[in-house]
């Protein structure tokens, strides 16, 4: 039903809100101190405990490659949880700020204006105007595809520059 | 909810089937076993009767023509050979791809006929010869059987028609069909059946073949005889009997009819059988029991079938740990409002102790008989030593040991490759064997044992055994190893575990290709196993399978380096000790000399770039590396710990120099370290370097 409303949680990133569907939202809560993960691409900032899970958090500035957030920003995670290769997937994302809970049907959400976008596409469902400004609903699952092909290819590179050290050392 | 019924069904038929391969193949020794030609065709009965609830067509087709067989077997019609094994035990191959498959349309149509064809051939000849036999089969009485399906029966899969044709086997029957509009308001269909059969069995076995619809049908014996013996019985039928409108009506006349004929019968066959004495085997013919047939009605009733087996006995202690902690949380918020912190404390230290006995009990619920991987065994061992003259008697050995489900279903195929090697290379023809004054029938045998926290799998076969110099020569042929290399017998034997590493000359058609060793090893690994051989030249071959109890929990090691924790399972470490890197003797490479071996090293907080002062000083880990061993760095050791394994997610499982990661006491997180891939992410090049000085 293209008319059904369902609800998008607004967050603020640098000078951009996005909105994500909350349906694969668990919780947004504060920001965490976290454990890095090693050999994991610069936007895995790490993990933190859940509710008895260890969960991976994902800066979405890094991943997006919009400037870091001056020191000492209060920063929030939205823990987010996908079935994957009927694995379940817990997920947190690094926001800026919460902004707005709203209500939105398919008919509201708007082709994305490919031209001037510094954002992968791919990642982009639409874009819905809101208090006048342009705000991009996200394809987490899209971005989440496109973390494990990051982590992928940095667990390879790992692997092949270890090798290199080693025959250079010999 | 549909599916859920259906997953449920899809596992019981499994059950049933590898219940039934193992009965077959026990009746095959077995031949005279009446009890296993009974639990065979009751277990077809319950497949064909919930396959066609579940809109299995084919599946229920196949049951019947396949329970048809062993009704004949039953009767003493058919007797079991060879021949009508292989062809039970195909239908079971058939019956099981069936119900594997996503949809039954997906197994070719040709499968099934063949079968069927190959079962029609069986039982046209039994039909032939079935008027000699026919005098030994006097029925013991004759059955009113009255049958008022509910309306809701095709909803519930039963078709009437596939209901009825069960009664095809017997010969004396009448089956008449009624119509009677009145009975739609009493929710039953307008369709009712009468049915007139003699029959060898009581009522109560005749209702076995109502099995799904036990309240829908009423049985009552009119005679205790075989009624159609009775020359006039068919006309009086028709005529009188049918013309009645009631079925009270036509029980009460049949029951008078059968008594006055009763008088008639026993003075003809007093007349007839004056001078014959009674067949002895009439007495010994077996027929099921009341209480068998009760069992399988239960068992129907068990719709609801569980995946996991648990004794009774461990959910009441686990309902009881549960309560016993109930009761010490409530005590502990009343203390906690008193502030009587001395009770606080006692009352912490009884909550983590239940707490530590419900995690003992709970893992348990995971472990299962390492028994339940056999049955598909013993069909390959009979397939494979019939396919190549052998001959193999396979012996278990503590098949009551338990082990997590998951492990048990993933070391099922491994041990069958072990198996086939064993059979194909290990175990000599019996010409062979006779010759190197050996028994003819060769011996396999299946051991299991708990090794502290592991189970112990053991595949020992009393064949040719591997010869470690003829190993050790291919090695070097084909470049694995230098010619000049000093191996130990056992080095020599792990060689056979290296990727592409074969000593088949020829493929056969049973193993050698492709799935090697390297295969079956890097299986074993991946459930945090182990696997050795050893062998001795014309005295056999043995198999060692390491494994752990259960996968959610792992002893390890607390080390740390830098801020970082990590924990390095247990079994992986030879032994630990403080080195300065300072003084180490470096080797080319990532290596060091230690103890006059050169062994590759990982430093930890360099190979992840942990920042911080780390000093010189280090603790070394010696890792068991399988063919070398290796060791890591660490800052800090802090002491054994048992860890829950915690995954990270689908998305992380490339990240695989880790088991996962934990939870510590301070609520923090460490990552588990699997040595094994760390080994081969890093060291891989090192693999094939010169293993001595």
């Amino acid at each position: 039903m293209k008319n059904e409303k369902s609800t998008y949680l607004f967050f603020r990133l640098h000078d951009e809100i996005f909105g994500v569907n909350v349906n694969n939202i668990v919780e947004s809560i504060e920001m965490q101190e976290l454990t890095p993960i090693p050999h994991t691409p610069e936007f895995m900032k790490g993990v933190f405990v859940f509710r008895g899970h260890v969960v991976p958090v994902i800066d979405l500035r890094k991943k997006f490659m919009i400037e870091e957030a001056p020191p000492g920003q209060k920063r929030y995670i939205i823990i987010s949880s996908f079935e994957i290769k009927e694995e379940q997937q817990t997920m947190g994302f690094i926001v800026d700020k919460l902004i707005d809970v709203v209500s939105l049907s398919e008919y509201d959400i708007n082709d994305f204006p490919e031209i001037g976008s510094r954002y992968n596409i791919e990642f982009v469902k639409g874009v819905v105007k809101y208090k006048d400004e342009l705000t991009i609903i996200l394809n987490i699952e899209k971005i989440l595809s496109s973390v494990e092909a990051d982590i992928i290819k940095k667990a390879t590179s790992n692997v092949n520059s270890e090798a290199h050290k080693q025959e250079e050392n010999e | 909810m549909y599916e859920d019924l259906k997953n449920e069904f899809i596992s019981e038929v499994k059950d049933l089937l590898a219940k039934t391969e193992q009965n077959l193949l026990l009746l095959e020794q077995d031949a005279q076993n009446k009890k296993l030609v009974e639990d065979i065709f009751r277990s077809m009965h319950t497949i064909k009767g919930s396959a066609g609830i579940y809109g299995y067509t084919k599946t229920v087709e196949v049951a019947h023509t396949f329970e048809n067989l062993f009704s004949l077997i039953r009767d003493d019609k058919l007797s079991v050979d060879n021949k009508i094994i292989s062809l039970a035990l195909k239908a079971v191959d058939v019956l099981s791809s069936l119900i594997t498959a996503k949809s039954e349309e997906d197994i070719p149509a040709s499968v099934i006929q063949e079968l069927m064809d190959e079962i029609d051939i069986i039982n046209s000849q039994i039909k032939e010869s079935k008027n000699i036999e026919k005098k030994s089969d006097k029925p013991l009485g004759t059955y009113y059987i009255l049958f008022e399906p509910n309306a809701d029966i095709t909803e519930r899969g039963i078709k009437i028609d596939t209901l009825l044709s069960d009664f095809d086997s017997f010969e004396h029957k009448i089956i008449t069909k009624y119509t009677d509009k009145e009975r739609k308001a009493q929710g039953k269909l307008e369709d009712f059946y009468e049915i007139i059969v003699a029959s060898q069995y009581s009522a109560d076995d005749l209702k076995a073949i109502f099995l799904f619809t036990p309240n829908e049908v009423q049985i009552t014996q009119i005679a205790d005889f075989n009624l159609f013996d009775d020359e006039k019985f068919l006309d009086f039928y028709q005529k009188a009997v049918k013309t009645l409108t009631t079925d009270s009506q036509r029980l009460e006349l049949l029951k008078n009819y059968a008594d006055k004929a009763k008088e008639r019968i026993a003075q003809q066959s007093h007349a007839e059988n004056k001078n014959e004495p009674e067949a002895p085997q009439k007495a010994s013919k077996t027929i099921i029991g009341h209480d068998e047939i009760k069992q399988v009605i239960d068992e129907a009733k068990q719709k609801y079938l569980q995946y996991i087996k648990v004794p009774a006995k461990r959910l009441d202690l686990l309902l009881s740990l549960v309560s016993e902690l109930i009761i010490s949380n409530s005590q502990l918020a009343e203390n906690t409002v008193k502030r009587d912190y001395e009770q606080i404390l006692q009352l912490s230290e009884s909550i983590s102790k239940i707490i530590n006995e419900i995690k003992e009990t709970t893992l348990h619920l995971r472990l299962i008989e390492i028994k339940t991987i056999l049955p598909p065994y013993y069909r390959l061992i009979r397939d494979l030593t019939l396919k190549l003259g052998k001959k193999v008697d396979f012996i278990v050995e503590g098949t009551d040991t338990h082990i997590d489900k998951t492990i048990v279903d993933k070391i099922s195929m491994p041990v069958m490759h072990i198996l086939r090697n064993a059979i194909d290379h290990g175990i000599e023809t019996p010409e062979e064997r006779r010759k190197k004054g050996k028994r003819e029938t060769g011996i396999i045998r299946f051991i299991s044992y708990y090794s502290n926290v592991n189970v112990i799998i053991q595949i020992q076969d009393d064949g040719r055994g591997i010869d470690p110099q003829k190993v050790r020569q291919v090695a070097i042929e084909k470049g694995f190893i230098n010619a000049d290399a000093k191996l130990s017998k056992k080095e020599i034997y792990d060689l056979l575990f290296l990727p592409g590493f074969t000593m088949a000359k020829e493929i056969t058609d049973i193993s050698g290709r492709g799935v090697g060793m390297d295969a079956i090893k890097n299986a074993i690994l991946d459930l945090r196993g182990d696997i050795e051989i050893d062998s001795e030249v014309d005295l056999g071959t043995s198999i060692t399978i390491k494994l752990p109890l259960t996968l959610s929990i792992i002893e390890t090691l607390h080390v740390s380096s830098g801020k970082m924790h990590f924990l390095v399972p247990l079994s992986n470490i030879i032994r630990c000790e403080k080195v300065d890197l300072s003084k180490l003797q470096k080797h080319s490479g990532q290596r060091i000399v230690f103890e006059d071996k050169i062994i590759p090293y990982i430093d930890i907080a360099e190979y992840f770039g942990i920042q911080g002062n780390h000093g010189n000083e280090r603790q070394m880990l010696l890792i068991n590396g399988g063919h070398q061993a290796f060791a890591l760095f660490f800052d800090k050791i802090y002491g054994e710990y048992q860890a829950v394994i915690k995954n990270l997610g689908p998305i992380f499982n490339n990240l695989d120099i880790f088991v996962g990661a934990s939870i510590l006491g301070n609520g923090s997180v460490a990552y588990i370290i699997d040595t094994y891939k760390l080994q081969k992410k890093f060291l891989r090049n090192t693999l094939n370097i010169n293993q001595n000085i």
